[in-house]
């Protein structure tokens, strides 16, 4: 005769095992890799900062070499000229312009 | 020091985190450990799921605001891992059709299983072959005690869907195992 199927013969059985020491290993898996997620993150370079000055600079060096070195240097002739001009003004106006631009800043050398 | 309620618990894994994960593992990593493996079946599966879950908890306390019972919130999370699983496995089985994956056939391969015990495996057997909508209220009733209400937060359900879910489930149960007697 066939018995009728009741819970209460089997209660919370189950058939499944599981490995010796398996939950204490488990967890300590688990802490392991939230204590890693907590530790402070090593501080990262700012590759981009470090891109942009040294660009900044390579690009002001090279300015720099250009403006005094591969420009044509005029600016001899050009204070010739001034002297000439100077010296075809008369006296007083050559008096004014020194009254005037003496103290100068720009224009001290 | 012991800790009265979840509450308490959630305080703690913030001021010391270690000593709050301690006692999370220690209330809930069997609990979770065998839910989990209700569903997934094989040890290793159950095992990955199970970290994976206490890994999220901890990783989310502070998102945990209280809306459910901190118990609820941690069931949820370990359904999600175990059902997040099953939907990967099945969608291997959708792209190759060698592959005759089921929880049916891990509950039959898995090393960890007492063969031995034909009663409890007929009954695993039995709510493997349930929709998991059937199994979650099934076994969330009848192995963890839960109430109807905290079932249905936790499968996202309502109370009635669930109460149907579980009598469905227990008369199909009744039914297998008295047909394969």
């Amino acid at each position: 005769m066939k018995r009728n199927f009741d819970f209460d013969r089997i209660g919370k059985r189950l058939p499944y095992t599981v490995p010796d020491g398996f939950m204490d290993d488990m967890e300590n898996n688990v802490w392991e890799t939230v204590r890693q997620e907590m530790l402070p993150s090593k501080p990262k370079r700012h590759f981009h900062l470090w891109y942009s000055l040294t660009g900044g600079l390579v690009a002001a060096s090279i300015a720099l070499f250009v403006v005094f070195n591969l420009l044509p240097d005029d600016s001899k002739s050009n204070f010739e000229d001034v002297e000439k001009a100077f010296a075809n003004l008369s006296s007083s106006d050559q008096d004014y312009l020194f009254a005037t631009y003496q103290d100068d800043l720009f224009m001290k050398f | 020091m012991s800790i009265k309620d979840d509450k308490e618990l959630v305080e703690l894994t913030t001021k010391d985190p270690e000593k709050g994960f301690r006692y999370l593992m220690t209330k809930y990593k069997e609990v979770v450990y065998w839910h989990i493996r209700r569903l997934v079946v094989a040890h290793e599966d159950a095992q990955d799921a199970t970290q994976e879950t206490f890994v999220r908890v901890f990783r989310s306390l502070s998102e945990f605001k209280g809306e459910c019972t901190f118990r609820s919130w941690v069931y949820r999370i370990a359904t999600n891992e175990a059902l997040r699983l099953l939907g990967k496995y099945k969608k291997e089985k959708l792209v190759s059709l060698d592959d005759s994956f089921s929880e049916l056939s891990n509950l039959m391969a898995d090393e960890y299983v007492d063969y031995n015990d034909l009663e409890a495996v007929k009954l695993q057997k039995a709510i493997l072959s349930l929709p998991t909508k059937q199994q979650l209220a099934f076994n969330l009733r009848y192995y963890n005690d839960l109430g109807y209400d905290e079932i249905a937060g936790i499968i996202g359900s309502t109370t009635d869907g669930v109460k149907s879910s579980y009598h469905i489930a227990k008369d199909k149960i009744v039914k297998y195992m008295n047909a394969n007697n």
